[in-house]
């Protein structure tokens, strides 16, 4: 089987299983890759796992308010920001 | 490049429960998965509690791992390392299949993707919550 017939083929399988994404799903999806390529940044920024509790918790409330549409726009913009943010404080608060 | 660790309930979330959206969007992350997106680990030991709710899962999630690219979509074995040991002393109610999506991601550096964010308290690992 060729490479384009296996991922038509995967890509039948999930349909077949479950229900087509929807526009809500793809927000929240995107929200997710969002949320974790910020705390991906944050691991390969600070060289630890896993982020700090406290930019964590941050990320948590800023995607919260991403998924709900609290917070429209960029969710990878946003995210990324949030976590540039929350690390700069975690780290200040870790200096001082 | 981003991964995840499903555990078993987000898998059992995805393809038994009956709350739409989950549903949906477990097809949004497999559908990306396929497509180059950010890929996904299935611990065995949370295949094998999922299955247990729905046997098909199983088959279900090999037919994907072996139609998807190379490593978008996987199945992960356990295997003694100095994160299972500490693991299992942390939190020795944890519970195998937990124990075994936290010490995956301590591996690999990713978060796990689950329902129940709070069985996770105190493994040291990155959570996403569903």
């Amino acid at each position: 089987m060729t490479a384009t017939a296996d991922h038509m083929r995967a890509h039948a399988l999930v349909d077949d299983v479950l229900n087509p994404p929807d526009q809500a799903a793809d927000r929240a999806i995107a929200v997710l890759h969002a949320h974790a390529a910020a705390l991906a940044w944050v691991r390969d920024t600070t060289g630890h796992y896993p982020a700090p509790a406290s930019v964590a918790a941050h990320l948590d409330r800023v995607s919260r308010r991403l998924r709900t549409g609290q917070e429209p726009g960029d969710p990878a913009a946003i995210m990324r920001q949030a976590a540039v943010d929350a690390l700069a404080t975690h780290q200040s608060t870790a200096a001082a | 490049m981003i991964n995840y660790v499903l555990d078993d309930v987000a898998l059992i979330a995805g393809l038994v429960g009956n709350i739409e959206h989950h549903r949906r969007e477990l097809s949004r992350l497999l559908h990306d998965a396929i497509d180059g997106g950010p890929t996904l680990e299935i611990p065995a030991l949370c295949l094998s509690t999922a299955a247990l709710a729905r046997p098909a899962i199983a088959d279900h999630v090999a037919d994907l791992v072996a139609a998807a690219p190379t490593d978008a979509i996987a199945v992960a074995g356990l295997v003694r390392t100095d994160h299972l040991d500490a693991l299992l002393a942390l939190c020795p109610g944890l519970g195998w299949p937990a124990t075994h999506a936290a010490v995956r991601a301590l591996i690999t550096g990713s978060p796990v993707l689950t329902a129940a964010p709070d069985r996770y308290t105190g493994t040291g690992v990155d959570i996403l919550a569903r």
